[in-house]
C-alpha cells in the first residue's frame, strides 16, 4: 500500500487513469508542466480532421432586441411616424438605398461592406409568443410554437452527429462539444444524449479555480481510483473530462495574445475568451455567448444604443481576432433574439414585445447583403411580422456549415438560404 | 436491462425479514429522504421496515413559518396594490410597482431560505423528498408564473396531496393558480380554448405520450374553460368562459368538466403506469424494470385507489427495491446532494438567499424554476461540466470559514437573525475537524467511507483516501484533513444514493 501517493497533473483521461501515481510531479509543478501537456493534447487527442471543423457561435440578444431601430427602414414614413420619439434620422450607417444600420454600429457597417455580413430580415415563426420565458424556448428549441420540446436544436445536433459515435480513443476523453459563458447551460444545447459541455464563467473569474490547490490535488486522486459501478463509472468519466477540459482552457485563455484590442465590455470579454479556444484548437463545434439588457421598455434610446455599441465593437474585434489568427475561414457568427420589439412606441419613449425581428451572420464565409424584404410598415402596424422562418437560418446552418441532415434535428424540412455558400 | 429472477407478481411482495439488514436500512434512507447516518441507520433497524413505511406521511407535517411568509407577502402586496389603484401620478405607480417587486422578490427569497431548512430537518426528508417529485411532475415555473404567492401555495397543494389519491391532486392542481396561469388555462374560454394544460395534463400528468388522440386534447380543453385566478388570489370559475357543450374524449360523449375529465383519464389503462414510471425512476433506478413488472405494480397500484402513500410503502418494502443492482445508482439531485451533506455533516443550509439560490442554480437546480414544462431530467442529465465545478464550490464552501468581509448588510443581517433562531452552524469549523484528527489514516479512511458513501468503493479509494490522510504535501494536520473530506464529497461515489 502506498503511504503517500505523489501528484501528477492531469493530461488525458486515459493518461490520467493509467499512469497517474507513478511520476513524481509535485504539486508545484501543475502549471509548469504545461505546454508539454498542450503538445500532447494536440498531437494525440486531435484527429486530423478536427482542425478544419467548421465552428458556430451563437450569440444571444437576451431581451428582445429592437429589430426596427437595429436595421433602420429610414426611408419608410410610417417608420417616423410610428415612433415619434424613437425614430433613428441622424447618424445612420447606410448599407443600402432604403437601410442603415443603427448609429452605434460602425464596425458592423464595414463588416457589411467587406461582405463579412448577412442581415435576414424579418426572421421570426408563426404565432408568435410575446413571453421572454417561452419565446426563448422557441428559439432554442426550435419547435412550433405550440410545442413543447426538452431538447434544443444544439442538442440534437450533437444527438446525430455524435451518437454511437466512439470517444476519442478509449479512456482519452471527450473534448466539450459545446462551450457556454455562464453557469446554466443554454436550452439550445439540452440533448436527448449525455454530451459533453463546459461553461466559463460570466465574469471572467478563474476557471474551475476554487483556490485551494490542495483540494485539487486530492480530489485529483481520488478520481483516478478505479470505479465500481456504471454510474460511478460514468461520473468519474465526466468528471475527469470536466478537470482535463478546465486545465485546456485556462490555459488557452491565459497564453492567447494577440495584437486585437477588445472593447471593455462583458460581451468583449466572453467573444475573446471563445477566440483564444479556437486558436488553441479546441475540438469545440458551437460556442454560446448572451448579451442582455434588450427589454427596453422604458427610455429605450441610450440603453440600446449602448448596447448595439457593444454588440457591434465586440463582434468586430472578435473576427479581427480570428482573422489573424487565421482562423476566421473556420467560424460562422449568428445572432439571435427570442422577438424583435412593436413597430409602435409606448407611452414611456419604449418598445414592448413584438415578433420577427433581423438578425446577423458574421464570418469569412458568409456571403454578405440582405437577405429577405424589409419589414412592411403601414400607419397602424403593430408588428414586423415574419417572412423567414427562423429554422430556415437554422436549416442553412447544419446543412450548408455543418453538412448534418435537417430533418431529423429540426423535425420538418426547411429550405436553405443563401447567406453560407 | 436486469431482469428479476422472479415473477412480476413477486417483484412487489415486501422483502423477508431474513433479508433486513444494515444495508438495506441504508439504502431505504438514502432513498426516502436525503441522507443515511448511522444513527438513523440504526434507528430504522430498530423500528423496522414495515412500521418505518407504515408511518410515513402520518400526519403530513406543516410548514408554518412558509404559511406566514404567504400572508405577510400577501398583506403588502394588497397594501401596496390599494396605493397604486389610487394614485394617478406615474413616477409614484412607477416606484410603487418597484416596491411591490420587492415584496415579491423577498418573499421569494424568505420560501427558499425557509424551505431548505425545514426540509433539512431529518423528520420532514421524506415527505419533502417526494413532494420533489410531484413538483417535477406537475411542473410550474418561477420565470412564467412570478408571483411567489401562487409559487407557494402550489407547494402547499402539492404537499397536502401526497397523502391524498393522485386523481384528487390532479384536481387540486388544476385550480391551482401558479398551474392556471403557467399552462394558460387563464386564457382559456369558450370558443377558444387553449390546449396547453389538457395536452400537459394527458402528456405528462397523466397518461405519456401516444395514450391519447390530438382530439382527445382538444375535447379536455374545452371541459377546462372558464378557469380563472380571482382578485384574491384564488381559484374561481367563471361560468360564462365556460364551453358547456358536448365533448368527445377516449369514446365516450357527455358534457364533461374538468374533474370529471381527470376521473375518466384515470379509467385509461395507461394511468396506472405513468405515475408509477416515474416514481420508480426517481426512487428505485434510472434503467427501469422490464414492462411487466410495471405493468404488475400499476394492477396492484389501481386496486389500492391511486393511492400516493401506498405507492410508496409498496414500492419501499419490495422484494424488487432492494435488489443489489439498483443500489448506489441514482445520481443525487442538487437538492438532495445540498440537504444530505448538511444532514451529514450537521450544518444546517445557509440563511443567505443570495448564496442559497446561486448555489442551487448553478448546480442546476434553480429554485422552483425548471427548464419548462416538462421538469428537470434526472440522473445522468444533473451532471455537466458547469453543474460538477458547482458542486465541488459547494462542498467548498461548507468547509470554509464565512468572510464577513464579503458579505453585504443583508447578508450580515440574514446571519445575525438566523442565528439568534438557533440556526447554524453553517460550516464545518477547523477545530470539528480535528477532532478526528489523531486517529490512525486507514481506520479513518474506512470510517469516512462508510460514513459518507452508499456504495462500497473499490479498495484503492480507500488506501488512496488513507494516502490522503498522511500526505505531507498536502500541508499541516488540519490541511490534510479538510482536503481529503472535501475531496470525498467530490469525488463521484458521494454523488450516489
Amino acid at each position: 500500500m502506498s503511504r503517500s501517493k505523489p501528484f501528477s497533473t492531469p493530461l488525458t483521461r486515459r493518461e490520467f487513469l493509467h499512469h497517474s501515481g507513478v511520476r513524481g510531479l509535485g504539486l508545484l509543478s501543475f502549471s509548469s508542466y504545461v505546454p508539454a501537456f498542450l503538445a500532447r493534447a494536440s498531437a494525440a487527442q486531435v484527429p486530423l480532421a478536427e482542425k478544419d471543423r467548421t465552428i458556430l457561435v451563437l450569440v444571444q440578444l437576451a431581451g428582445g432586441n429592437d429589430g426596427l431601430n437595429t436595421v433602420i427602414p429610414f426611408g419608410n414614413d410610417h417608420y417616423r411616424k410610428l415612433r415619434p420619439t424613437l425614430a433613428i434620422t441622424e447618424g445612420l450607417h447606410t448599407i443600402t438605398e432604403h437601410l442603415a444600420l443603427h448609429p452605434s454600429c460602425g464596425a458592423l457597417q464595414r463588416l457589411y461592406g467587406d461582405g463579412r455580413l448577412a442581415v435576414i430580415q424579418n426572421v421570426g415563426y408563426p404565432n408568435p409568443n410575446r413571453s421572454h420565458f417561452r419565446s426563448s424556448e422557441i428559439w432554442e428549441t426550435a419547435t412550433d410554437s405550440d410545442r413543447i420540446a426538452s431538447s434544443g436544436w444544439i442538442g440534437r445536433f450533437f444527438d446525430n452527429t455524435c451518437a454511437g459515435a466512439p470517444l476519442l480513443g478509449e479512456g482519452q476523453g471527450q473534448p466539450p462539444q459545446g462551450i457556454h459563458v455562464g453557469d446554466v447551460v443554454p436550452q439550445s444545447f439540452h440533448a436527448r444524449q449525455h454530451h459533453t459541455l463546459f461553461g466559463l464563467p460570466r465574469a471572467g473569474g478563474a476557471i474551475g479555480g476554487r483556490g485551494d490547490p490542495r483540494v485539487d490535488a486530492a480530489y485529483q486522486q481520488l478520481l483516478s481510483s478505479p470505479a465500481a459501478n456504471p454510474q460511478e463509472r460514468f461520473l468519474q468519466h465526466t468528471m475527469l473530462d470536466v478537470m482535463v477540459t478546465e486545465q485546456r482552457v485556462s490555459d488557452a485563455i491565459r497564453q492567447h495574445a494577440g495584437g486585437v484590442d477588445y472593447p471593455a465590455s462583458g460581451l468583449a470579454r466572453s467573444l475573446r475568451q471563445v477566440a483564444a479556444l479556437i486558436a488553441a484548437g479546441l475540438e469545440t463545434r458551437v460556442y454560446f455567448v448572451s448579451q442582455g439588457g434588450y427589454d427596453t421598455h422604458a427610455n429605450q434610446a441610450a440603453t440600446h444604443s449602448r448596447l448595439l455599441t457593444e454588440l457591434s465593437e465586440a463582434l468586430a474585434a472578435f473576427q479581427q481576432d480570428l482573422e489573424m489568427k487565421r482562423r476566421a475561414d473556420q467560424v460562422t457568427t449568428l445572432t439571435f433574439s427570442e422577438f424583435g420589439r412593436r413597430a409602435d412606441e409606448n407611452a414611456g419613449a419604449g418598445t414592448d414585445h413584438g415578433a420577427a425581428a433581423p438578425l446577423f451572420v458574421m464570418g469569412s464565409a458568409v456571403k454578405g447583403g440582405i437577405f429577405g424584404p424589409p419589414p412592411e410598415l403601414d400607419a397602424s402596424a403593430r408588428e414586423v411580422d415574419f417572412t423567414t422562418d427562423f429554422r430556415s437560418v437554422y436549416a442553412t446552418v447544419l446543412d450548408r456549415w455543418w453538412q448534418a441532415p435537417v430533418e431529423p434535428i429540426l423535425g420538418q424540412a426547411f429550405e436553405s438560404m443563401d447567406f453560407l455558400a | 436491462m436486469f431482469t428479476p429472477p422472479y415473477s412480476p407478481h413477486e417483484a412487489w411482495k415486501p422483502i423477508t425479514a431474513f433479508e433486513w439488514n444494515a444495508g438495506a436500512a441504508r439504502h431505504l434512507l438514502s432513498r426516502m429522504g436525503f441522507s443515511a447516518t448511522p444513527e438513523m441507520i440504526e434507528a430504522t433497524m430498530r423500528r423496522g421496515l414495515s412500521r418505518t413505511v407504515r408511518d410515513l406521511f402520518r400526519p403530513i407535517h406543516e410548514p408554518e413559518r412558509l404559511q406566514g411568509i404567504i400572508s405577510d407577502y400577501v398583506e403588502q402586496r394588497e397594501r401596496i396594490q390599494a396605493l397604486i389603484n389610487a394614485t394617478e401620478d406615474r413616477e409614484e405607480r412607477e416606484r410603487l410597482q418597484r416596491e411591490r417587486r420587492q415584496y415579491n422578490q423577498q418573499a421569494f427569497e424568505s420560501f427558499a431560505v425557509e424551505w431548505m431548512a425545514f426540509a433539512g430537518q431529518p423528520e420532514n426528508g421524506p415527505q419533502e423528498k417526494l413532494l420533489l417529485l410531484l413538483q417535477n411532475v406537475f411542473v410550474v415555473g418561477r420565470d412564467k408564473v412570478y408571483d411567489t404567492q401562487h409559487l407557494m401555495e402550489h407547494q402547499a397543494v402539492l404537499r397536502r396531496g401526497i397523502a391524498s389519491q393522485l386523481p384528487d391532486l390532479c384536481k387540486a392542481i388544476s385550480r391551482s393558480p401558479a398551474m392556471i396561469r403557467y399552462l394558460d388555462l387563464d386564457r382559456s374560454r369558450a370558443g377558444a380554448p387553449n390546449e396547453n394544460f389538457a395536452r400537459e395534463l394527458m402528456e405528462l400528468f397523466t397518461l405519456g405520450e401516444g395514450n391519447y388522440t390530438e382530439m382527445d386534447v382538444r375535447e379536455a380543453a374545452r371541459s377546462f374553460t372558464g378557469y380563472r385566478i380571482g382578485p384574491d388570489g384564488n381559484f374561481r370559475l367563471v361560468e360564462r368562459d365556460y364551453d358547456d357543450g358536448m365533448k368527445t374524449l377516449f369514446g365516450r360523449t357527455a358534457r364533461f368538466r374538468g374533474d370529471e375529465v381527470i376521473d375518466w383519464i384515470f379509467q385509461q389503462p395507461a394511468s396506472e403506469r405513468y405515475f408509477v414510471r416515474q416514481f420508480l425512476l426517481s426512487y428505485m433506478s434510472a434503467e427501469l424494470p422490464p414492462e411487466p413488472y410495471i405493468a404488475a405494480l400499476g394492477d396492484r397500484w389501481r386496486y389500492l385507489g391511486f393511492s400516493i402513500p401506498e405507492l410508496v410503502r409498496t414500492v419501499l418494502q419490495s422484494r424488487i427495491f432492494y435488489e443489489p443492482v439498483y443500489r448506489g445508482t441514482i445520481i443525487k439531485s442538487p437538492t438532495h446532494y445540498y440537504l444530505g451533506l448538511c444532514q451529514e455533516l450537521r450544518l444546517h443550509s445557509t440563511p443567505v438567499a443570495r448564496q442559497l439560490l446561486g448555489q442551487l442554480r448553478g448546480m442546476g437546480q434553480d429554485f422552483q424554476n425548471p427548464p419548462n414544462v416538462r421538469g428537470w431530467q434526472e440522473n445522468q442529465a444533473w451532471i455537466s461540466a458547469s453543474t460538477v465545478s458547482a458542486r465541488r464550490a459547494l462542498v467548498d464552501a461548507l468547509f470554509r470559514v464565512i468572510d464577513s468581509e464579503r458579505l453585504n448588510a443583508d447578508d450580515s443581517m440574514a446571519l445575525q437573525q438566523a442565528e439568534k433562531r438557533g440556526w447554524g452552524p453553517f460550516v464545518v469549523t477547523r477545530e470539528r475537524l480535528l477532532q478526528i484528527a489523531e486517529v490512525e489514516s486507514m481506520p479513518l479512511a474506512e470510517h469516512l467511507a462508510r460514513y459518507f458513501l452508499n456504495i462500497q468503493p473499490s479498495a484503492e479509494y480507500i488506501e488512496t483516501l488513507a494516502g490522503l490522510l498522511q500526505a505531507d504535501e498536502l500541508g499541516n494536520p488540519y490541511q490534510r484533513l479538510r482536503s481529503a473530506v472535501v475531496a470525498l464529497l467530490q469525488s463521484p461515489q458521494y454523488q450516489l444514493a
